[in-house]
């Protein structure tokens, strides 16, 4: 154990060694986590490490991820925390069998990548540690609180626009690249010229909302 | 340290000399410095002390305040967690001002200023409050307050005929009319200051409002509610010392007739919910301070009228902003001292690109909260480079964009921290991976200034959070949401940051054995509050049920006053002794 951290670490400077506990594995396309004391038998470390020397050595590009269709895949063990790439969902699946049938707990298998796993899996993901998925999780259901007084007037107004569709989907390719005057439907440039008739909706009184 | 309890520290100066001197020492810290010299200081300082600030009302009770401070005229009081303003609080949490109200009636004498922040007022206080020191209360301030309505307004306005400064800012005021308004109309001619922006306060009347211009000459900032513009036209010509206007609605469909209403003379600070900048173009440059939160421009509005403002120091705005408006404002507003950019709901985002550029631009920048799309470690290096002036900084990152240019930002962060010196508050709402445990140590080890943090899904262990906890020597008051801190860690770091006397916590790892991790940080003298994972149905804008889930809370926090007794029941209060 101790020379496959050593050699993690050679591949991995970044790799930070968490504060001693029992040993967990978080698929990191699922949310899979196993409770309690874990002991992981030693013919399961060889068959990881082996995993582990077939695809550190190889950081996942971009392109290379995607073209496999891989998931990342997190392990906390003894106190030190490995990310593996481009590991196949089959392959996946053995492992955490193994690692199931050693600590023998049920294993909740679920497929779905979480957007956050994928959002991070991009070059320079995976020389960081990555938090757990329960924590990608809650980032995900959970949306930024807003200040409640900015939200009503926000809601009023988008009802006298006659907006339906408050959230316009944010993933336009040129959102970013987007600094010149906004079109968007939360604003509407009235400026010195004349207003557009079909721009404006017919308002209630302002004190009656 | 005392021996002999009986004989008096001889400090060496008369009692008279340090009645001369004190009045000149009105800081909070330095009174405190000065009330544990001796206990005649104390004395002293007790019977002379002025303004008292009660951080958070349940570290104390009120009569504990009326004993010790029997003379103080100011008095400012904060109830519920800041996240109440996020709608993450139950609205019956707490926070009652009745045991303050009391006081103040029966033994305050003195007070003349009160201001109560985030707390529930009844409309029974506020007739108390009235009836006992309405012949003397020159301020009042219920910002952010809910639990009464116009009828206890009606208190104060026939009342406190004193009143300089009446603020129900961001309160919830049921209301069932106007005429506590009139009132103040038909009582006051003194006041100075009228702020009920924010509310849904309506039927107030405009005459009403006129009739407070042409009585009070003083009147220098008033802020309201949507109150048609056009009917306050002659508002306006009353008014003729205004320096602050606020609030008000732009409906009418003859847009001309909005050129008929002149703004008066000195107007220098100004919120305006409407898209009629050009009306404001004739006095731009006298304005040093702009409120765009509840205004219609977009990006283009917002160069045009910023740039027209050389003498800007204050700017509340959306994201509609963007990073071109950042642009403007730092080529033209050069004196720009606070900036604030709230979350907008359209398309235009504020990112890096628009941060450097202010950070260049704007140098006598104290106070930078914005929400941001995308942000990297240079654009935080240059804030850490040019903002020196900063003492209030907080970034929240918007989670429009699926990854982000550059990450993780913990260089960036120490970098900022390293630069702004002055740096007392820091707010950073990131995503998990922005920013690691290497970066959460950073922060601790950085920012030995800095009194409060609030942290958003920063760290991603335990470690973090250990490191974290090695520093931020001067850290009081603690605030973090989305963290992967288990209930030992907290516990660890309450115990370890040295000058922490509140933390509040949402979403955390529990722990399986309930609640025992957390009483590690039990002390005498420390209350731990739980709130337990709650699920939520609102009904949304389209009468759609809208099921919010709420991550278990922790508040804990210094108290002399022991646990609560007043808490409903979605609150658990921990109490190592049951």
């Amino acid at each position: 154990m101790e020379e496959e951290a050593e050699s993690r670490d050679q591949l991995k400077p970044n790799t930070v060694a968490v504060k001693q506990v029992a040993g967990d594995i978080a698929a990191d396309n699922g949310v899979a986590k196993l409770g309690g004391s874990v002991e992981l038998e030693s013919e399961t470390l060889g068959f990881l490490s082996q995993k582990n020397s077939q695809n550190c050595s190889l950081p996942a590009s971009g392109v290379n991820a995607l073209s496999l269709a891989l998931s990342q895949l997190t392990i906390f063990y003894d106190g030190k925390v490995c990310v593996f790439d481009a590991i196949p969902v089959e392959k996946m699946r053995e492992i955490m069998l193994i690692a199931t049938t050693a600590a023998g707990n049920t294993v909740d298998m679920k497929n779905a990548a979480t957007d956050c796993a994928t959002a991070l899996a991009s070059q320079q993901a995976q020389l960081y540690p990555l938090p757990g998925a329960s924590l990608c999780k809650l980032h995900a259901e959970l949306p930024i609180a807003r200040r409640h007084s900015l939200q009503r007037f926000l809601e009023k107004r988008r009802d006298r626009l006659g907006n339906r569709n408050p959230y316009p989907a944010p993933s336009t390719p040129n959102t970013k690249t987007n600094l010149g005057a906004a079109t968007s439907p939360e604003s509407v440039c009235f400026g010195t010229s004349p207003v557009r008739p079909d721009e404006l909706q017919p308002k209630a009184p302002a004190h009656a909302a | 340290m005392e021996e002999r309890r009986t004989a008096p520290f001889n400090t060496g100066m008369p009692d008279a000399v340090l009645k001369c001197v004190l009045p000149y020492l009105d800081g909070p810290r330095d009174r405190a410095s000065i009330s544990l010299v001796c206990r005649r200081w104390y004395e002293l300082d007790s019977a002379s002390r002025k303004h008292i600030t009660i951080a958070f009302c349940y570290t104390t009770t009120a009569d504990r305040l009326g004993r010790r401070f029997p003379a103080v005229e100011s008095l400012k009081v904060k109830g519920k967690p800041r996240a109440a303003m996020y709608d993450l609080i139950p609205d019956d949490w707490g926070g009652y001002v009745r045991p303050w109200v009391q006081e103040v009636a029966a033994n305050l004498d003195r007070l003349r200023w009160l201001h109560f922040r985030r707390m529930i007022v009844r409309d029974s206080d506020l007739e108390v409050l009235a009836r006992s020191r309405g012949g003397v209360l020159r301020a009042l301030k219920l910002d952010k307050c809910s639990g009464f309505s116009t009828d206890g307004l009606f208190h104060i306005g026939s009342m406190c005929r004193e009143l300089r400064t009446l603020c129900l800012e961001e309160s919830s005021i049921v209301e069932l009319d106007g005429q506590w308004l009139h009132e103040i109309a038909m009582n006051n001619s003194i006041l100075e200051t009228l702020n009920f922006y924010r509310t849904d306060l309506v039927q107030v009347s405009f005459e009403d409002l006129e009739r407070i211009a042409r009585n009070c000459c003083n009147l220098t900032s008033v802020k309201i509610s949507n109150c048609e513009i056009l009917d306050l036209v002659g508002f306006f010509r009353a008014a003729a010392v205004l320096e602050e206007f606020c609030g008000g609605s732009f409906n009418n469909e003859q847009s001309d007739r909005y050129n008929a209403v002149t703004f008066p003379p000195k107007l220098c600070r100004l919120g305006l919910g409407s898209h009629r900048m050009p009306s404001v173009f004739p006095f731009a440059s006298l304005l040093n301070k702009l409120d765009l939160l509840y205004a219609l421009l977009d990006t283009e509005d917002h160069c045009l009228l910023i740039q027209r403002c050389p003498n800007l120091e204050i700017l509340e705005t959306r994201t509609v902003i963007g990073d071109r408006g950042l642009e403007v404002l730092a080529q033209s507003c050069k004196k720009l001292k606070r900036l604030r950019i709230e979350r907008g709901s359209g398309n235009v985002s504020v990112s890096h690109r628009g941060l450097t550029v202010l950070a260049q631009g704007c140098l006598a920048l104290e106070y930078l909260a914005v929400y941001v799309s995308d942000i990297t470690n240079a654009s935080l290096e240059s804030i850490g480079t040019y903002s020196k002036n900063l003492c209030d900084f907080r970034l929240a990152l918007l989670d429009r964009e699926e990854t982000i240019t550059d990450f993780p930002l913990d260089n960036g962060v120490r970098a900022l921290l390293r630069g702004c010196e002055k740096l007392r508050r820091l707010a950073l709402y990131l995503r998990p991976g922005v920013l690691t445990d290497v970066g959460l140590g950073y922060i601790g080890r950085y920012s030995p200034n800095v009194r409060w943090m609030f942290l958003g899904y920063v760290g991603s262990s335990d470690t973090g959070l250990f490191e974290f906890s090695k520093g931020c020597p001067s850290l009081q008051k603690l605030e973090m949401m989305g963290c992967c801190f288990s209930e030992r860690a907290l516990a660890h770091a309450a115990l370890q940051l040295p000058s922490l006397r509140y933390l509040w916590v949402q979403g955390y790892q529990t722990s399986s054995q309930s609640s025992d991790d957390l009483l590690a940080m039990a002390r005498p003298c420390r209350n731990i509050e739980l709130i337990p994972a709650r699920r939520v149905i609102t009904t949304d804008q389209v009468e759609e049920a809208v099921v919010l889930e709420h991550p278990a809370q922790i508040l804990a926090y210094c108290s002399l006053a022991g646990p609560r007794t007043d808490f409903p029941e979605t609150v658990i209060s921990l109490d190592p002794v049951l």
